[in-house]
């Protein structure tokens, strides 16, 4: 035992690989469904805006992600958006990474079928459009969003030609006085802080990134926070509507406890060479 | 000269730029059609950058296609790289990006290729785990100390040891006070340490003591 | 999931090529890495055609009949000299570089520091609340330790510099923490694709 405790920090890292990926296989082919908390700080303040919000209102949201993201922030993206049809809200969406726009062309469409399906109104043009990746002069969205997008949605669709979109000349707090932003990395809320400042900013962000975001949380820059896969958790236990999310938790803590024993198994190594000298 | 005109042209535009920003009714100036002069210099600004269209897939070409000319190692992947990049893209400017074959080429390849990348790093994660992370002094063991709390409080064992309910609002409690306080407090100071960085280097270039984006 | 089993098969097949990396790097590995450059370069120029260049032609020149924004199109292919250009035009491409930095850079001097001052503003408010003094003091420890020039051997800012490397390392520890969370997640979203969308069908789950 003590020449393996010795010897550990030089085993072939490739049976490390194995051991991770086996420990994981079970959990998230049978998740236990053990409890997901909370964060009153961070979830709450996100789904008491969807949830607090009149039918009717307009929401904006904003896809900024890639592939590398798509495990924590589609089912965030997934569980926010099916609330806003469930409640009756209009989306109208944005995309800063043109992968983001890829990704939430699909998705968005897949998410409007199943609210439709379990009764809520998620008609294209008339509840929700998604604008996609427009790469120039964000800000000039404020004044004239119709001519910044070039009059055209991600689908090819004039925007003459949606209901929706004649109700959102502007990106104003006066068109719609809060939105959302899934960020996972630059361009990412950076663009609005200045800019759309008299706005309430909600972000949902990669794990990475949530230290990093605790600042402009703290300052109120932003009111509330969907931190990585446990974020859209949270969220998914709040509506209701358990997904991918909260089957994946169940992993996550097997995950998290291969790691801190490979940790301390890595050191007790260390202490033990360095006894030894 | 070849330094000096494009400096004092963007000295210009610097200026410009700012009085628009700071000055109100030169902000509101609008023209007869009902579009702002800023808003006007700015589209002028983006339609230059379209004179620039291609550069990555030009520049991609011509640094691959250098590889297959010198027959570099993996030059067939060269080759393989440019053909399907321009095929692709060519593809998609004809087609559109709503067309079925152009997005699932997207979803089925790219998409998930992107996320496996990415993914590779949990591996690495672990392999640093048991390799690199070393506590040796007080420092590292205040570093691990607080990893360990955030991690387990992040999972839904955290709950099941120590409840959010229960004192201090448990792991939870402990790491939404680590997060909101200490936490921001740093990440704080860092970004204004950065925007302060990023201060001096805008002075360096405005004052023409940084020039490596003029002429060589 | 909506995919046909062909397409399953088509991403299983690139999702287990980039993992074959952790045996050993390999052509299947290669292969998968050069497709997947390929293909964003190539979608990077369908998008910017589609979702930019078109829309905005029909927007500011067709409908406004701006077609002076046209003119501005050779000024930025100056951008091309620099690769192209060799050491004899490569300079041209300053002009299009200096314009553009230009109109970015007064915007960052104008407005660039608003946000900043909305932190330092909340960092100095409310200090008869402990927690918001213990924020401000953690601030300035680690805002002490960047002074690399300024009491460089004053014994505060040097005590209060050691001080602020420990509050740092909170902060990177649970940095740490939320990382272990985010690269876990990313594998999970694989496994679960891997799993129950191409293994469980074959075997009849």
């Amino acid at each position: 035992m003590r020449e393996f405790l010795e010897r550990f920090s030089e085993i072939n890292p490739r049976i490390i690989y194995l051991v991770m990926a086996c420990a994981l296989i079970i959990p998230v082919l049978q998740p236990i469904g053990l409890p997901i908390v909370v964060d009153e700080e961070t979830t709450k303040p996100v789904f008491d805006w969807i949830e607090n919000s009149k039918p009717g209102e307009i929401v904006f949201f904003d896809v900024s992600y890639g592939g590398g993201s798509n495990a924590e922030l589609s089912p965030q993206l997934e569980a926010w958006f099916y609330h806003c049809m469930q409640k009756g809200l209009k989306a109208v969406g944005v995309a800063q990474w043109e992968t983001g726009a890829m990704i939430a062309g699909d998705l968005l469409k897949k998410v409007a079928a199943a609210a439709e399906a379990d009764g809520y109104s998620a008609e294209y043009g008339v509840d929700w459009v998604f604008i996609g990746y427009k790469s120039m002069i964000w800000r000039e969205m404020r004044e004239d969003l119709w001519k910044t997008c070039g009059n055209t949605d991600f689908y090819g669709n004039n925007f003459e030609d949606l209901p929706l979109m004649q109700k959102v000349r502007q990106w104003t707090a006066e068109t719609s006085k809060a939105f959302i932003i899934f960020e996972a990395g630059s361009p990412g809320v950076g663009t609005y802080l200045v800019n759309w400042a008299d706005c309430d900013i909600y972000v949902g962000c990669v794990a990475v990134n949530v230290a990093g975001n605790q600042s402009i949380l703290r300052s109120r820059q932003i009111k509330g926070l969907l931190a990585g896969l446990g974020g859209a958790a949270q969220y998914e236990k709040l509506l209701g509507r358990p997904g991918d999310a909260t089957s994946l938790m169940d992993a996550q803590g097997l995950g998290h406890a291969v790691i801190i024993v490979l940790i301390v198994l890595g050191n007790i190594s260390y202490i033990l060479k360095k006894k030894n000298g | 000269m070849k330094r000096e005109v494009p400096y004092i042209l963007m000295l210009i535009m610097i200026v410009l730029r700012f009085a628009f920003e700071w000055i109100g009714p030169l902000d509101a100036w609008v023209l007869a059609d009902g579009m702002k002069v800023r808003s006007l210099i700015s589209w002028a600004m983006t339609w230059m950058g379209f004179g620039a269209f291609g550069l990555g897939i030009v520049n991609f070409t011509r640094v691959h296609y250098g590889n297959i000319r010198h027959r570099r190692e993996h030059w067939m992947f060269s080759a393989y790289t440019i053909v399907l990049a321009w095929a692709y893209g060519i593809y998609g400017v004809i087609k559109g990006n709503n067309d079925p074959l152009f997005s699932t080429i997207f979803r089925v390849v790219s998409e998930p290729l992107d996320a496996t990348m990415f993914s590779l790093l949990a591996f690495f994660i672990a392999s640093a785990a048991y390799r690199a992370f070393r506590v040796k002094n007080l420092e590292s063991t205040v570093m691990m100390v607080v990893a360990f709390l955030v991690m387990v409080a992040n999972v839904p064992f955290g709950e099941m040891i120590w409840s959010s309910q229960s004192w201090l609002g448990g792991f939870s409690g402990i790491r939404t006070w680590i997060l909101a306080t200490p936490t921001a407090a740093v990440s704080r100071a860092i970004s204004i340490g950065a925007f302060l960085g990023g201060v001096a280097n805008t002075w360096r270039v405005v004052l023409g003591i940084e020039r490596r984006h003029l002429a060589h | 999931m909506g995919w046909t089993r062909l397409e399953i098969w088509i991403a299983a097949f690139f999702t287990l090529a980039v993992y074959s990396y952790l045996i050993k790097e390999n052509v299947l590995y290669r292969f998968a890495e050069h497709t997947f450059l390929a293909l964003a370069i190539g979608r990077g120029l369908c998008l910017s055609v589609h979702l930019d260049i078109i829309p905005y032609y029909n927007t500011h020149i067709v409908e406004d009949g701006r077609w002076w924004f046209l003119l501005f199109l050779p000024l930025g292919a100056l951008y091309y000299t620099r690769s192209f250009g060799g050491g004899k035009y490569g300079w041209l491409a300053s002009y299009p570089i200096c314009l553009s930095m230009g109109w970015g850079l007064g915007y960052t001097i104008a407005r660039g520091a608003r946000s900043t001052m909305v932190q330092l503003a909340d960092t100095m408010g409310d200090l008869h609340v402990f927690d918001n003094l213990l924020f401000l003091l953690i601030w300035a420890c680690v805002m002490m330790y960047f002074f690399l020039t300024v009491g460089k051997n004053s014994k505060t800012v040097g005590t209060c510099g050691k001080i602020g490397r420990y509050f740092m390392m909170i902060m990177f520890g649970a940095g740490f923490g939320n990382t272990i969370q985010g690269r876990i997640s990313l594998f999970l979203g694989r496994l679960q694709f891997l799993l129950r969308d191409w293994i469980q069908p074959m075997i009849g789950h």
